[in-house]
């Protein structure tokens, strides 16, 4: 290995060291979680049975009527959509993580002074940013998908074995429906697309990350805030229509980093629901996701996005921390 | 020559304050040279200014280096350890080890494993988890397993207690520093690391105080004992510090023959604390 690709898959390595919480526990922890709550539905609903006469036959014929009656399309979709409703939560908190990593990110070591430790070693400044960038882009959210991955298998296999508790068939109702691969591969895509399109917001955090001197949360929300209002204020008096685009460049990627399914799905609109039901509507909107990739929007924000990274790394470089 | 730090008018101003003030020094090879001021001298600014952490005025050269624009080739051939906290406390120590092998082309890890076996140091331990001496210990144990021409050490065993201070000056005389490399030092415990080093540098307020090799300091500066009989006849030879111990004065001389002085009373190696004493506080107390 050079010695370039072996300092950078250190550094990638020290990242996930640092934050192997954030990283990888967090997305185990939300499969516990999400298990947790099935686990608890399904118990419960076995309790109230008990006490309902005959509470159980009706479970187990509606579960019945179910592997007879319901078409094996909407039993497919009806997996995908726990897929996807479940891989949002993921990415919610991973969007959640990777904003406090990014906002840590340039300024904690600067804080606890094991900057000059990293400093004392041959990396230069251009690495350093770059290997957190790819952590936040890449890294992160792969463990997350991995982590994502086992959460789902163990959640169907959960869901399944709650069915035969029941009565049902968990092969005719959900197992024989399920085909994670391409909800997954899309995801991943997904992902791929995601952290270029929020490339300027982790880019700015990073800035503020390295520009801070203290408060670095602050530093990373309160200009975009205050630069909004007063261009909104102009806008008002002078009929402007400049801020509205960067409000809603702003907000539509804080928007897309909480739920990126968000900006292509379209639940107000009765003929998507009706799509929907047709079947493979997640592949349709799949190709939404990669459509972004030829928008000069997504571009521009990448364009923006390396500004602001290159910022980053001038202040690692050259500020002089020192106060006295 | 064969210079290893090399410095011309070296300056650097804050806001308020000239932190260095035209400065020229020289360094040279399989040397270990004490940096040594009060508080707010300029210390920790030459040090910052060597390692290429801060941005200066003048001419300065580091292994040949300009340290602020080619910081990154001069990292591959100096260490520092700033003090003993700045180990990330996260780390595990193993991962520290692997860290420094990942990134640094001249770090030894058989030579690094060998310096922790002789330490308290778990290698699955976290940094939180040891003790202040420890964290030097690992510290050192990282950068002597570096094959680095240069290490620069500020203050590397503040609020050591005394059997780490002594253990971690005795390693690294013993089994890290030759010929080929060079050491600059600064602390305030000046009595613990007299005994090792070669040159003495003093600044003070921003200057070049005193720059000198440890023999021609023994040449030059003398410690006199003199009974209350003769202090006046000494005094009459302009030592530029004198100090009362035990009835007696010590007196100390700048330039005087050795001859001369042992007229007056018994001659004494000057210290560096007390050359230290004398020459920053600007003359007799």
């Amino acid at each position: 290995m050079s010695n370039v690709a072996r300092t950078f898959s250190t550094l990638i390595q020290r990242e996930i060291w640092e934050h192997r919480s954030g990283f990888i526990w967090t997305p185990l922890v939300i499969g516990g979680v999400l298990l947790v709550f099935l686990v608890l539905g399904a118990g419960s609903a076995f309790f109230w049975q008990l006490k309902i006469e005959g509470a159980d036959a009706v479970a187990e014929g509606a579960l019945k009527l179910a592997e007879t009656q319901v078409p094996a399309d909407k039993l497919r979709l009806g997996v995908d959509a726990f897929l996807w409703s479940t891989a949002l939560m993921w990415q919610s908190v991973l969007f959640i993580v990777l904003f406090f990593y990014c906002i840590g990110s340039l300024y904690d070591d600067r804080r606890d002074r094991s900057v000059l430790f990293w400093k004392s070693m041959p990396v230069s400044d251009l690495e350093t940013v770059a290997s957190k960038v790819v952590s936040a882009c890449f890294v992160a959210p792969l463990f997350m998908i991995a982590a994502m991955a086992i959460g789902q298998i163990v959640l169907l296999l959960a869901g399944g074995l709650i069915v035969i508790a029941h009565g049902g068939s968990a092969w005719k109702l959900v197992w024989a429906h399920t085909n994670p691969f391409p909800v997954w591969s899309q995801f991943i895509a997904v992902q791929g697309v995601q952290a270029l399109y929020l490339l300027p917001l982790y880019g700015w955090l990073m800035l503020a990350s390295a520009f801070a001197r203290g408060k670095p949360f602050l530093w990373a929300v309160l200009p975009p805030v205050v630069f909004a209002i007063m261009e909104s204020f102009m806008a008002f008096t002078t009929k402007m229509t400049f801020s509205k685009v960067i409000w809603e460049f702003i907000l539509s990627r804080f928007a897309a980093g909480v739920a990126p399914i968000t900006f292509q799905a379209n639940f107000d609109d009765d003929s998507s629901m009706q799509a929907g039901f047709a079947g493979t509507r997640f592949a349709a909107n799949f190709s939404d996701v990669l459509g972004r990739l030829g928008t000069a929007d997504l571009w521009i924000g990448v364009g923006i996005g390396l500004a602001f990274l290159a910022g980053a790394v001038w202040l690692r470089r050259y500020r002089d921390e020192s106060t006295s | 020559m064969n210079a290893v730090i090399e410095s011309t008018g070296l300056s650097k101003r804050y806001k308020d304050k000239q932190a260095l003030d035209r400065c020229d020094f020289r360094v040279e090879a399989g040397r270990i040279v004490g940096l040594i001021g009060p508080n707010g001298a300029g210390k920790t600014t030459a040090l910052k200014a060597i390692l290429g952490l801060t941005h200066y005025e003048g001419r300065l050269s580091v292994l040949g280096y300009d340290p602020f624009s080619q910081r990154h080739q001069l990292m591959q051939e100096v260490c520092f350890i700033a003090d003993v906290a700045i180990l990330p406390r996260w780390i595990r120590v193993s991962e520290a080890i692997r860290y420094v092998e990942g990134v640094h082309p001249r770090f030894d890890r058989a030579k690094c494993e060998r310096f922790l076996a002789a330490t308290q140091i778990k290698q699955t331990s976290r940094v939180r988890e040891l003790s202040k001496g420890m964290i030097a210990q690992l510290h050192l144990a990282l950068v002597m397993a570096i094959d680095a021409r240069l290490l620069v050490l500020d203050e590397p065993t503040l609020g050591l207690d005394i059997l780490y201070r002594r253990r971690f000056y005795e390693q690294l005389l013993n089994d890290y520093f030759d010929e080929s490399r060079t050491i600059l030092v600064t602390t305030h415990q000046v009595e613990e690391i007299e005994h090792i080093l070669t040159d003495l540098l003093f600044i003070k307020d921003g200057r070049i105080a005193l720059s000198a090799t440890m023999d021609e300091v023994a040449e030059r500066y003398i410690q006199v004992l003199v009974g209350a009989d003769k202090a006046d006849a000494a005094r009459a030879q302009r030592p530029i510090a004198e100090r009362k111990m035990l009835g007696k004065s010590a007196f100390l001389f700048d330039g005087l023959p050795r001859e001369r002085a042992q007229e007056f009373g018994e001659v004494h190696q000057v210290g560096v604390a007390d050359l230290f004493v004398a020459v920053m506080g600007g003359g007799v107390q």
